[in-house]
Protein backbone atom coordinates (compact mmCIF):
# COMPACT_ATOMS: atom_id res chain seq x y z
CA UNK A 1 0.00 0.00 0.00
CA UNK A 2 2.73 2.41 1.02
CA UNK A 3 4.58 1.50 -2.16
CA UNK A 4 1.55 2.33 -4.26
CA UNK A 5 1.01 5.65 -2.50
CA UNK A 6 4.69 6.36 -3.04
CA UNK A 7 4.35 5.66 -6.76
CA UNK A 8 1.31 7.93 -6.92
CA UNK A 9 3.17 10.74 -5.20
CA UNK A 10 6.42 10.19 -7.05
CA UNK A 11 5.66 8.82 -10.50
CA UNK A 12 9.12 9.59 -11.85
CA UNK A 13 12.51 9.54 -10.19
CA UNK A 14 13.91 12.53 -12.02
CA UNK A 15 11.06 15.02 -12.47
CA UNK A 16 11.82 14.81 -16.17
CA UNK A 17 9.22 16.78 -18.15
CA UNK A 18 7.00 14.64 -20.36
CA UNK A 19 7.41 14.66 -24.13
CA UNK A 20 4.40 14.94 -26.43
CA UNK A 21 4.80 11.27 -27.32
CA UNK A 22 4.56 10.35 -23.62
CA UNK A 23 1.25 12.14 -23.35
CA UNK A 24 -0.10 10.44 -26.45
CA UNK A 25 0.99 7.10 -25.03
CA UNK A 26 -0.91 7.91 -21.84
CA UNK A 27 -3.97 8.91 -23.89
CA UNK A 28 -3.92 5.58 -25.67
CA UNK A 29 -3.56 3.75 -22.38
CA UNK A 30 -6.57 5.63 -20.98
CA UNK A 31 -8.69 4.84 -24.06
CA UNK A 32 -7.77 1.15 -23.84
CA UNK A 33 -8.57 1.12 -20.12
CA UNK A 34 -11.95 2.75 -20.66
CA UNK A 35 -12.86 0.34 -23.46
CA UNK A 36 -11.77 -2.62 -21.35
CA UNK A 37 -13.89 -1.40 -18.42
CA UNK A 38 -16.91 -0.98 -20.69
CA UNK A 39 -16.42 -4.49 -22.09
CA UNK A 40 -16.33 -5.83 -18.54
CA UNK A 41 -19.53 -3.92 -17.83
CA UNK A 42 -21.20 -5.54 -20.85
CA UNK A 43 -20.24 -8.92 -19.41
CA UNK A 44 -21.76 -8.00 -16.05
CA UNK A 45 -24.92 -6.80 -17.78
CA UNK A 46 -25.25 -10.11 -19.62
CA UNK A 47 -24.64 -11.95 -16.36
CA UNK A 48 -27.55 -10.07 -14.78
CA UNK A 49 -29.79 -10.67 -17.78
CA UNK A 50 -29.15 -14.40 -17.80
CA UNK A 51 -29.15 -15.04 -14.04
CA UNK A 52 -31.80 -17.66 -13.42
CA UNK A 53 -33.16 -20.25 -11.00
CA UNK A 54 -34.65 -23.61 -11.85
CA UNK A 55 -38.13 -24.83 -10.97
CA UNK A 56 -39.28 -28.46 -11.06
CA UNK A 57 -42.74 -29.91 -11.46
CA UNK A 58 -44.06 -33.41 -10.99
CA UNK A 59 -40.92 -34.85 -9.40
CA UNK A 60 -38.63 -33.39 -12.01
CA UNK A 61 -40.67 -34.38 -15.05
CA UNK A 62 -40.49 -30.77 -16.15
CA UNK A 63 -37.62 -28.42 -15.33
CA UNK A 64 -37.58 -24.85 -16.42
CA UNK A 65 -35.63 -21.70 -15.64
CA UNK A 66 -36.99 -18.36 -14.53
CA UNK A 67 -35.24 -15.04 -13.83
CA UNK A 68 -33.37 -15.16 -10.55
CA UNK A 69 -34.77 -11.88 -9.29
CA UNK A 70 -38.39 -12.99 -9.72
CA UNK A 71 -40.10 -14.10 -6.54
CA UNK A 72 -41.09 -17.76 -6.74
CA UNK A 73 -44.17 -19.33 -5.20
CA UNK A 74 -44.12 -23.10 -5.29
CA UNK A 75 -47.66 -24.41 -5.08
CA UNK A 76 -48.35 -28.12 -4.93
CA UNK A 77 -46.44 -30.71 -6.93
CA UNK A 78 -48.09 -29.64 -10.15
CA UNK A 79 -48.06 -25.87 -10.03
CA UNK A 80 -45.46 -23.15 -9.78
CA UNK A 81 -45.46 -19.41 -10.21
CA UNK A 82 -42.93 -16.60 -10.14
CA UNK A 83 -43.57 -12.87 -10.14
CA UNK A 84 -41.40 -9.94 -11.10
CA UNK A 85 -42.14 -7.55 -8.24
CA UNK A 86 -39.92 -4.97 -9.93
CA UNK A 87 -42.28 -4.56 -12.88
CA UNK A 88 -42.89 -1.00 -13.98
CA UNK A 89 -46.64 -1.68 -14.22
CA UNK A 90 -49.14 -2.23 -11.45
CA UNK A 91 -49.62 -5.66 -13.04
CA UNK A 92 -46.43 -7.59 -12.25
CA UNK A 93 -45.04 -9.74 -15.04
CA UNK A 94 -45.38 -13.37 -14.05
CA UNK A 95 -44.90 -16.99 -14.92
CA UNK A 96 -47.47 -19.60 -14.01
CA UNK A 97 -46.89 -23.26 -14.69
CA UNK A 98 -49.59 -25.87 -14.16
CA UNK A 99 -50.08 -29.47 -15.09
CA UNK A 100 -52.94 -31.93 -14.95
CA UNK A 101 -53.48 -35.50 -16.12
CA UNK A 102 -54.90 -35.88 -19.61
CA UNK A 103 -58.45 -37.15 -19.65
CA UNK A 104 -59.23 -40.31 -21.48
CA UNK A 105 -59.07 -39.71 -25.22
CA UNK A 106 -57.96 -36.11 -24.71
CA UNK A 107 -55.37 -34.79 -27.17
CA UNK A 108 -53.20 -31.67 -26.99
CA UNK A 109 -55.66 -29.82 -29.23
CA UNK A 110 -58.64 -30.74 -27.03
CA UNK A 111 -56.79 -29.79 -23.86
CA UNK A 112 -55.84 -26.48 -25.41
CA UNK A 113 -59.51 -25.88 -26.39
CA UNK A 114 -60.53 -26.58 -22.81
CA UNK A 115 -57.94 -24.13 -21.50
CA UNK A 116 -59.14 -21.45 -23.94
CA UNK A 117 -62.73 -21.87 -22.75
CA UNK A 118 -61.72 -21.51 -19.13
CA UNK A 119 -59.75 -18.35 -19.80
CA UNK A 120 -62.56 -16.85 -21.89
CA UNK A 121 -65.07 -17.46 -19.13
CA UNK A 122 -62.91 -16.26 -16.25
CA UNK A 123 -61.03 -13.26 -17.65
CA UNK A 124 -62.48 -9.87 -18.51
CA UNK A 125 -62.49 -9.01 -22.25
CA UNK A 126 -60.42 -12.07 -23.08
CA UNK A 127 -59.48 -12.54 -26.69
CA UNK A 128 -57.04 -14.82 -28.41
CA UNK A 129 -54.73 -12.96 -30.73
CA UNK A 130 -52.62 -15.65 -32.32
CA UNK A 131 -51.90 -19.36 -32.17
CA UNK A 132 -49.04 -21.39 -33.56
CA UNK A 133 -47.75 -24.93 -33.64
CA UNK A 134 -44.27 -25.14 -32.17
CA UNK A 135 -42.18 -27.65 -30.28
CA UNK A 136 -40.47 -27.79 -26.90
CA UNK A 137 -37.83 -29.94 -25.23
CA UNK A 138 -36.24 -31.04 -28.48
CA UNK A 139 -39.21 -32.27 -30.42
CA UNK A 140 -42.26 -32.39 -28.14
CA UNK A 141 -45.19 -30.85 -30.07
CA UNK A 142 -46.54 -27.70 -28.45
CA UNK A 143 -49.21 -25.12 -29.08
CA UNK A 144 -48.52 -21.49 -28.32
CA UNK A 145 -51.48 -19.16 -27.87
CA UNK A 146 -51.11 -15.42 -27.49
CA UNK A 147 -54.01 -13.58 -25.90
CA UNK A 148 -55.00 -10.43 -24.08
CA UNK A 149 -57.47 -9.46 -21.38
CA UNK A 150 -58.20 -6.64 -18.97
CA UNK A 151 -57.05 -6.89 -15.36
CA UNK A 152 -57.57 -4.56 -12.45
CA UNK A 153 -54.64 -5.37 -10.17
CA UNK A 154 -55.10 -2.46 -7.77
CA UNK A 155 -58.87 -2.83 -7.39
CA UNK A 156 -58.67 -5.07 -4.35
CA UNK A 157 -56.45 -2.64 -2.47
CA UNK A 158 -58.75 0.28 -3.25
CA UNK A 159 -56.11 2.19 -5.17
CA UNK A 160 -57.45 4.42 -7.94
CA UNK A 161 -55.18 3.15 -10.77
CA UNK A 162 -56.63 2.32 -14.18
CA UNK A 163 -57.23 -1.26 -15.26
CA UNK A 164 -54.44 -2.82 -17.29
CA UNK A 165 -54.50 -4.60 -20.63
CA UNK A 166 -52.58 -7.80 -19.98
CA UNK A 167 -50.85 -9.72 -22.74
CA UNK A 168 -50.27 -13.41 -22.21
CA UNK A 169 -48.68 -16.33 -23.93
CA UNK A 170 -49.47 -19.96 -23.11
CA UNK A 171 -47.06 -22.68 -24.11
CA UNK A 172 -49.04 -25.93 -23.96
CA UNK A 173 -47.69 -29.42 -24.42
CA UNK A 174 -48.09 -33.00 -23.28
CA UNK A 175 -45.38 -34.90 -21.42
CA UNK A 176 -46.17 -38.50 -20.62
CA UNK A 177 -49.83 -38.46 -19.68
CA UNK A 178 -49.89 -34.94 -18.32
CA UNK A 179 -50.92 -31.68 -19.95
CA UNK A 180 -48.63 -28.75 -19.14
CA UNK A 181 -49.33 -25.03 -19.49
CA UNK A 182 -46.51 -22.53 -19.12
CA UNK A 183 -48.21 -19.12 -19.03
CA UNK A 184 -46.30 -15.85 -19.30
CA UNK A 185 -48.25 -12.66 -18.69
CA UNK A 186 -47.39 -8.97 -18.40
CA UNK A 187 -48.84 -5.53 -18.91
CA UNK A 188 -49.11 -5.30 -22.72
CA UNK A 189 -47.15 -2.05 -22.72
CA UNK A 190 -44.32 -3.76 -20.80
CA UNK A 191 -44.22 -6.91 -22.91
CA UNK A 192 -41.26 -5.85 -25.01
CA UNK A 193 -39.38 -4.63 -21.95
CA UNK A 194 -39.80 -8.03 -20.35
CA UNK A 195 -38.87 -10.02 -23.45
CA UNK A 196 -35.42 -10.85 -22.06
CA UNK A 197 -36.93 -12.33 -18.91
CA UNK A 198 -39.47 -14.35 -20.86
CA UNK A 199 -36.69 -15.63 -23.09
CA UNK A 200 -35.04 -17.21 -20.03
CA UNK A 201 -38.19 -19.30 -19.58
CA UNK A 202 -38.79 -20.14 -23.23
CA UNK A 203 -35.11 -20.87 -23.86
CA UNK A 204 -35.09 -23.35 -20.98
CA UNK A 205 -38.09 -25.04 -22.60
CA UNK A 206 -36.14 -25.04 -25.86
CA UNK A 207 -39.18 -23.55 -27.59
CA UNK A 208 -38.68 -23.61 -31.36
CA UNK A 209 -40.79 -23.47 -34.48
CA UNK A 210 -42.38 -26.74 -35.46
CA UNK A 211 -40.81 -28.35 -38.53
CA UNK A 212 -42.74 -27.58 -41.68
CA UNK A 213 -45.14 -30.34 -42.67
CA UNK A 214 -44.50 -31.98 -46.00
CA UNK A 215 -47.17 -31.07 -48.56
CA UNK A 216 -49.52 -33.81 -49.56
CA UNK A 217 -48.54 -35.56 -52.81
CA UNK A 218 -49.86 -33.66 -55.80
CA UNK A 219 -50.62 -30.56 -53.71
CA UNK A 220 -49.77 -27.40 -55.65
CA UNK A 221 -49.31 -23.91 -54.22
CA UNK A 222 -50.48 -22.42 -50.93
CA UNK A 223 -48.73 -22.43 -47.60
CA UNK A 224 -47.02 -25.54 -46.38
CA UNK A 225 -47.23 -24.54 -42.75
CA UNK A 226 -49.80 -25.59 -40.23
CA UNK A 227 -52.96 -23.58 -39.87
CA UNK A 228 -52.87 -20.74 -37.38
CA UNK A 229 -49.16 -20.15 -37.84
CA UNK A 230 -47.71 -16.94 -36.68
CA UNK B 1 -0.68 34.38 -14.86
CA UNK B 2 1.29 34.64 -18.07
CA UNK B 3 3.63 31.73 -18.02
CA UNK B 4 6.43 31.57 -20.50
CA UNK B 5 8.25 29.56 -17.84
CA UNK B 6 6.02 27.33 -15.81
CA UNK B 7 6.24 27.75 -12.03
CA UNK B 8 6.79 24.02 -11.70
CA UNK B 9 9.78 24.28 -14.04
CA UNK B 10 11.03 27.30 -12.15
CA UNK B 11 10.78 25.34 -8.95
CA UNK B 12 12.73 22.51 -10.48
CA UNK B 13 15.56 24.71 -11.68
CA UNK B 14 15.83 26.98 -8.66
CA UNK B 15 15.00 24.60 -5.89
CA UNK B 16 12.27 26.96 -4.70
CA UNK B 17 9.07 25.63 -3.27
CA UNK B 18 6.20 25.29 -5.76
CA UNK B 19 3.63 28.01 -5.16
CA UNK B 20 0.99 27.38 -2.61
CA UNK B 21 -2.71 27.64 -3.46
CA UNK B 22 -4.74 28.05 -0.29
CA UNK B 23 -7.48 29.70 -2.36
CA UNK B 24 -8.51 26.32 -3.73
CA UNK B 25 -9.06 24.63 -0.40
CA UNK B 26 -10.69 27.74 1.05
CA UNK B 27 -13.10 27.83 -1.88
CA UNK B 28 -13.93 24.16 -1.27
CA UNK B 29 -14.84 24.97 2.33
CA UNK B 30 -16.97 27.92 1.29
CA UNK B 31 -18.59 25.80 -1.40
CA UNK B 32 -19.65 23.27 1.23
CA UNK B 33 -21.04 26.01 3.44
CA UNK B 34 -22.84 27.57 0.49
CA UNK B 35 -24.36 24.24 -0.49
CA UNK B 36 -25.58 23.66 3.06
CA UNK B 37 -27.19 27.09 3.00
CA UNK B 38 -28.72 26.30 -0.40
CA UNK B 39 -30.25 23.10 0.95
CA UNK B 40 -31.36 24.76 4.18
CA UNK B 41 -33.31 27.44 2.29
CA UNK B 42 -35.45 24.85 0.55
CA UNK B 43 -35.84 22.57 3.53
CA UNK B 44 -36.45 25.03 6.32
CA UNK B 45 -39.01 27.14 4.47
CA UNK B 46 -42.06 24.90 4.29
CA UNK B 47 -44.25 24.96 1.21
CA UNK B 48 -41.89 27.03 -0.89
CA UNK B 49 -42.55 24.76 -3.85
CA UNK B 50 -46.31 25.17 -3.72
CA UNK B 51 -46.02 28.61 -5.30
CA UNK B 52 -44.91 27.04 -8.58
CA UNK B 53 -46.85 25.10 -11.19
CA UNK B 54 -45.31 22.16 -13.11
CA UNK B 55 -43.62 24.32 -15.74
CA UNK B 56 -42.33 26.62 -13.00
CA UNK B 57 -40.89 23.66 -11.11
CA UNK B 58 -39.08 22.48 -14.24
CA UNK B 59 -37.62 25.92 -14.84
CA UNK B 60 -36.70 26.30 -11.19
CA UNK B 61 -35.15 22.83 -11.20
CA UNK B 62 -33.00 23.71 -14.18
CA UNK B 63 -31.83 26.86 -12.45
CA UNK B 64 -31.16 24.86 -9.27
CA UNK B 65 -29.09 22.36 -11.25
CA UNK B 66 -26.69 25.17 -12.04
CA UNK B 67 -26.42 26.49 -8.50
CA UNK B 68 -23.70 24.16 -7.11
CA UNK B 69 -21.43 24.83 -10.08
CA UNK B 70 -22.04 28.56 -10.06
CA UNK B 71 -21.41 28.68 -6.29
CA UNK B 72 -18.08 26.93 -6.67
CA UNK B 73 -16.99 29.15 -9.54
CA UNK B 74 -17.98 32.27 -7.58
CA UNK B 75 -16.15 31.18 -4.44
CA UNK B 76 -13.14 30.06 -6.38
CA UNK B 77 -12.77 33.40 -8.11
CA UNK B 78 -13.35 35.33 -4.92
CA UNK B 79 -10.58 33.34 -3.22
CA UNK B 80 -8.24 33.16 -6.16
CA UNK B 81 -8.03 36.82 -7.08
CA UNK B 82 -4.29 36.93 -6.42
CA UNK B 83 -3.45 34.50 -9.21
CA UNK B 84 -6.65 33.55 -10.97
CA UNK B 85 -6.94 30.86 -13.58
CA UNK B 86 -8.35 32.42 -16.75
CA UNK B 87 -12.13 32.45 -16.54
CA UNK B 88 -12.47 31.37 -20.14
CA UNK B 89 -10.45 28.22 -19.48
CA UNK B 90 -12.27 27.20 -16.31
CA UNK B 91 -15.65 27.89 -17.89
CA UNK B 92 -14.50 26.24 -21.12
CA UNK B 93 -13.57 23.04 -19.26
CA UNK B 94 -16.85 23.18 -17.34
CA UNK B 95 -18.83 23.54 -20.57
CA UNK B 96 -16.79 20.83 -22.30
CA UNK B 97 -17.52 18.43 -19.43
CA UNK B 98 -21.21 19.29 -19.57
CA UNK B 99 -21.48 19.07 -23.36
CA UNK B 100 -19.65 15.74 -23.51
CA UNK B 101 -21.92 14.38 -20.78
CA UNK B 102 -25.02 15.65 -22.57
CA UNK B 103 -23.84 14.08 -25.82
CA UNK B 104 -22.74 10.72 -24.40
CA UNK B 105 -24.95 9.92 -21.43
CA UNK B 106 -28.12 8.94 -23.28
CA UNK B 107 -26.40 6.95 -26.06
CA UNK B 108 -24.15 5.11 -23.62
CA UNK B 109 -26.34 4.71 -20.55
CA UNK B 110 -29.70 4.53 -22.31
CA UNK B 111 -29.06 2.66 -25.56
CA UNK B 112 -25.72 0.86 -25.35
CA UNK B 113 -25.95 -0.32 -21.75
CA UNK B 114 -29.64 0.20 -20.89
CA UNK B 115 -28.51 0.62 -17.29
CA UNK B 116 -32.01 0.99 -15.85
CA UNK B 117 -32.85 -2.58 -16.84
CA UNK B 118 -30.02 -4.32 -14.97
CA UNK B 119 -27.93 -2.03 -12.82
CA UNK B 120 -30.31 -1.81 -9.82
CA UNK B 121 -31.17 -5.54 -9.84
CA UNK B 122 -28.48 -6.78 -7.44
CA UNK B 123 -26.12 -5.09 -5.03
CA UNK B 124 -23.12 -6.36 -6.98
CA UNK B 125 -24.48 -5.20 -10.33
CA UNK B 126 -25.18 -1.81 -8.80
CA UNK B 127 -21.66 -1.56 -7.40
CA UNK B 128 -19.79 -2.93 -10.42
CA UNK B 129 -22.04 -1.17 -12.93
CA UNK B 130 -21.69 2.07 -10.98
CA UNK B 131 -17.92 1.80 -11.17
CA UNK B 132 -17.45 0.36 -14.65
CA UNK B 133 -20.17 2.27 -16.50
CA UNK B 134 -21.17 5.41 -14.60
CA UNK B 135 -17.77 6.01 -13.01
CA UNK B 136 -15.59 5.17 -15.97
CA UNK B 137 -17.69 7.13 -18.47
CA UNK B 138 -17.85 10.16 -16.16
CA UNK B 139 -14.11 10.10 -15.54
CA UNK B 140 -13.39 9.59 -19.25
CA UNK B 141 -15.45 12.70 -19.91
CA UNK B 142 -13.52 14.66 -17.27
CA UNK B 143 -10.24 13.40 -18.71
CA UNK B 144 -11.21 14.31 -22.27
CA UNK B 145 -12.46 17.77 -21.26
CA UNK B 146 -9.24 18.66 -19.42
CA UNK B 147 -6.97 17.03 -21.96
CA UNK B 148 -8.55 18.73 -24.97
CA UNK B 149 -9.34 22.16 -23.57
CA UNK B 150 -6.53 23.03 -21.20
CA UNK B 151 -3.87 20.35 -20.76
CA UNK B 152 -1.37 21.80 -23.23
CA UNK B 153 -2.20 25.40 -22.38
CA UNK B 154 0.63 27.37 -20.69
CA UNK B 155 -1.89 28.55 -18.09
CA UNK B 156 -1.89 24.99 -16.75
CA UNK B 157 1.25 25.74 -14.81
CA UNK B 158 0.86 24.04 -11.43
CA UNK B 159 -0.04 20.59 -10.25
CA UNK B 160 -3.05 21.94 -8.40
CA UNK B 161 -4.38 23.34 -11.69
CA UNK B 162 -5.08 19.75 -12.71
CA UNK B 163 -7.47 19.46 -9.78
CA UNK B 164 -9.06 22.85 -10.41
CA UNK B 165 -9.79 22.11 -14.07
CA UNK B 166 -10.87 18.53 -13.41
CA UNK B 167 -13.29 19.72 -10.71
CA UNK B 168 -14.70 22.21 -13.22
CA UNK B 169 -15.24 19.38 -15.73
CA UNK B 170 -16.77 17.21 -12.98
CA UNK B 171 -19.16 20.03 -12.14
CA UNK B 172 -20.17 20.11 -15.81
CA UNK B 173 -20.98 16.39 -15.66
CA UNK B 174 -22.91 16.88 -12.41
CA UNK B 175 -24.90 19.77 -13.89
CA UNK B 176 -26.04 17.63 -16.81
CA UNK B 177 -26.99 14.86 -14.39
CA UNK B 178 -29.01 17.31 -12.37
CA UNK B 179 -30.70 18.61 -15.54
CA UNK B 180 -31.61 15.06 -16.48
CA UNK B 181 -33.02 14.43 -13.00
CA UNK B 182 -35.23 17.52 -13.22
CA UNK B 183 -36.49 16.72 -16.71
CA UNK B 184 -37.15 13.05 -15.94
CA UNK B 185 -39.16 13.94 -12.87
CA UNK B 186 -41.13 16.74 -14.53
CA UNK B 187 -39.79 19.33 -12.17
CA UNK B 188 -38.11 19.12 -8.83
CA UNK B 189 -39.26 18.39 -5.34
CA UNK B 190 -37.49 21.34 -3.81
CA UNK B 191 -36.47 19.84 -0.49
CA UNK B 192 -35.36 16.35 -1.53
CA UNK B 193 -34.35 17.56 -5.00
CA UNK B 194 -32.03 20.23 -3.69
CA UNK B 195 -30.26 17.67 -1.50
CA UNK B 196 -29.95 15.26 -4.37
CA UNK B 197 -28.37 17.93 -6.54
CA UNK B 198 -25.86 18.75 -3.87
CA UNK B 199 -24.92 15.11 -3.24
CA UNK B 200 -24.61 14.55 -7.00
CA UNK B 201 -22.35 17.53 -7.30
CA UNK B 202 -20.16 16.54 -4.37
CA UNK B 203 -19.74 13.03 -5.74
CA UNK B 204 -18.66 14.01 -9.23
CA UNK B 205 -16.50 16.90 -8.08
CA UNK B 206 -14.66 14.75 -5.50
CA UNK B 207 -13.97 11.93 -7.93
CA UNK B 208 -12.86 14.42 -10.57
CA UNK B 209 -10.47 15.96 -8.05
CA UNK B 210 -8.74 12.59 -7.67
CA UNK B 211 -8.33 12.28 -11.43
CA UNK B 212 -7.22 15.92 -11.51
CA UNK B 213 -4.37 15.09 -9.17
CA UNK B 214 -3.08 12.50 -11.64
CA UNK B 215 -3.53 14.92 -14.53
CA UNK B 216 -1.57 17.54 -12.63
CA UNK B 217 1.28 15.10 -12.09
CA UNK B 218 1.25 13.96 -15.71
CA UNK B 219 1.45 17.55 -16.89
CA UNK B 220 4.82 18.07 -15.26
CA UNK B 221 6.44 14.68 -14.98
CA UNK B 222 7.07 11.79 -17.28
CA UNK B 223 4.73 9.24 -15.75
CA UNK B 224 4.58 5.46 -16.21
CA UNK B 225 2.06 4.19 -18.75
CA UNK B 226 -0.32 2.94 -16.06
CA UNK B 227 -0.40 6.26 -14.22
CA UNK B 228 -3.25 8.10 -15.95
CA UNK B 229 -5.38 4.95 -16.43
CA UNK B 230 -4.94 4.42 -12.68
CA UNK B 231 -6.23 7.94 -12.10
CA UNK B 232 -9.28 7.28 -14.27
CA UNK B 233 -9.95 3.99 -12.49
CA UNK B 234 -9.54 5.49 -9.01
CA UNK B 235 -11.92 8.30 -9.93
CA UNK B 236 -14.37 5.75 -11.34
CA UNK B 237 -14.04 3.60 -8.22
CA UNK B 238 -14.76 6.59 -6.03
CA UNK B 239 -17.78 7.60 -8.13
CA UNK B 240 -19.23 4.09 -8.03
CA UNK B 241 -18.58 3.63 -4.31
CA UNK B 242 -19.96 7.06 -3.45
CA UNK B 243 -23.31 6.52 -5.15
CA UNK B 244 -23.45 2.90 -3.99
CA UNK B 245 -22.93 3.89 -0.35
CA UNK B 246 -25.49 6.67 -0.62
CA UNK B 247 -28.01 4.30 -2.12
CA UNK B 248 -27.37 1.51 0.34
CA UNK B 249 -27.56 3.94 3.23
CA UNK B 250 -31.19 4.39 2.27
CA UNK B 251 -31.01 7.46 0.11
CA UNK B 252 -33.29 6.22 -2.62
CA UNK B 253 -35.72 4.33 -0.51
CA UNK B 254 -39.00 5.79 0.61
CA UNK B 255 -37.90 5.58 4.21
CA UNK B 256 -34.49 7.10 3.51
CA UNK B 257 -33.40 10.26 5.19
CA UNK B 258 -32.07 12.77 2.64
CA UNK B 259 -30.30 14.73 5.38
CA UNK B 260 -28.29 11.64 6.24
CA UNK B 261 -27.36 11.47 2.54
CA UNK B 262 -26.23 15.03 2.60
CA UNK B 263 -24.08 14.58 5.68
CA UNK B 264 -22.62 11.39 4.26
CA UNK B 265 -21.95 13.13 0.94
CA UNK B 266 -20.22 16.04 2.66
CA UNK B 267 -18.19 13.66 4.80
CA UNK B 268 -17.04 11.64 1.79
CA UNK B 269 -16.26 14.81 -0.16
CA UNK B 270 -14.21 16.21 2.73
CA UNK B 271 -12.28 12.96 3.12
CA UNK B 272 -11.55 12.89 -0.61
CA UNK B 273 -10.51 16.53 -0.77
CA UNK B 274 -8.32 16.10 2.30
CA UNK B 275 -6.66 13.06 0.72
CA UNK B 276 -6.11 14.92 -2.53
CA UNK B 277 -4.77 17.96 -0.66
CA UNK B 278 -2.34 15.71 1.21
CA UNK B 279 -1.21 14.11 -2.04
CA UNK B 280 -0.62 17.50 -3.63
CA UNK B 281 1.41 18.68 -0.65
CA UNK B 282 3.52 15.55 -0.72
CA UNK B 283 4.01 15.90 -4.46
CA UNK B 284 5.14 19.48 -4.09
CA UNK B 285 7.57 18.40 -1.40
CA UNK B 286 8.84 15.70 -3.70
CA UNK B 287 9.28 18.19 -6.53
CA UNK B 288 11.28 20.38 -4.20
CA UNK B 289 13.43 17.50 -2.97
CA UNK B 290 14.24 16.19 -6.42
CA UNK B 291 14.94 19.67 -7.74
CA UNK B 292 17.59 20.21 -5.06
CA UNK B 293 20.10 17.99 -6.71
CA UNK B 294 23.76 18.37 -7.10
CA UNK B 295 24.92 18.49 -10.68
CA UNK B 296 28.06 16.62 -11.43
CA UNK B 297 28.46 16.36 -15.17
CA UNK B 298 25.68 14.15 -16.39
CA UNK B 299 25.23 12.50 -13.04
CA UNK B 300 22.40 13.69 -10.82
CA UNK B 301 22.18 12.79 -7.22
CA UNK B 302 19.02 13.40 -5.26
CA UNK B 303 19.29 14.90 -1.80
CA UNK B 304 17.84 12.91 1.08
CA UNK B 305 14.20 13.58 1.81
CA UNK B 306 14.55 14.27 5.52
CA UNK B 307 14.61 17.89 6.53
CA UNK B 308 14.77 19.33 3.05
CA UNK B 309 11.12 19.69 2.25
CA UNK B 310 9.76 21.38 5.31
CA UNK B 311 8.97 24.59 3.51
CA UNK B 312 7.17 22.93 0.63
CA UNK B 313 3.53 22.22 0.38
CA UNK B 314 0.52 24.33 0.03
Amino acid sequence: MALWIDRIIKPSETNEAPAASDQIRSDIAVVVTVLFALLLALGIRNQVYSASNTAMLDDGALRLAYPERWVARQGDESSFSAVNLGSASTYDARLEVTSRPLREGESLELARFDRGLKLASSLDSYRELEAAEMQVLNGVPALVATYAYVADPTHASGAPDLPVVVEGQDVMFVLGDRFYVVALTADATEWEAGARDFAIVTDSLRLTDAPARAPAPGFQGGSNTAEGGN
Amino acid sequence: MQASTLPEETARSSGASPRTRPSFLRSVWFELLGLLLFVAIFNLLPGIGSAFNDAGLILLGIVLALVPAVLWLLFFYRMDRAEPEPKRLVIGVYLAGGLLAAALYIPIFGYLFAVDSWLPQYWWSQLLGGILVVGVVSMAIVYAAVRVVVFDNPEFDERLDGIIYAVAAGLGVATVNNFAYVLQHGGVNLDVGSIRMVTNTLGYASAAAVLGYFLGQARFEKVPIFYLPLGVLLGALLTGLYFFILDRAGASSLTGDPWRDLLLGIFLALVTMAAVGWLVRRSNEETLRVSRVVGDGDRWEALPAEGTAAEGGD
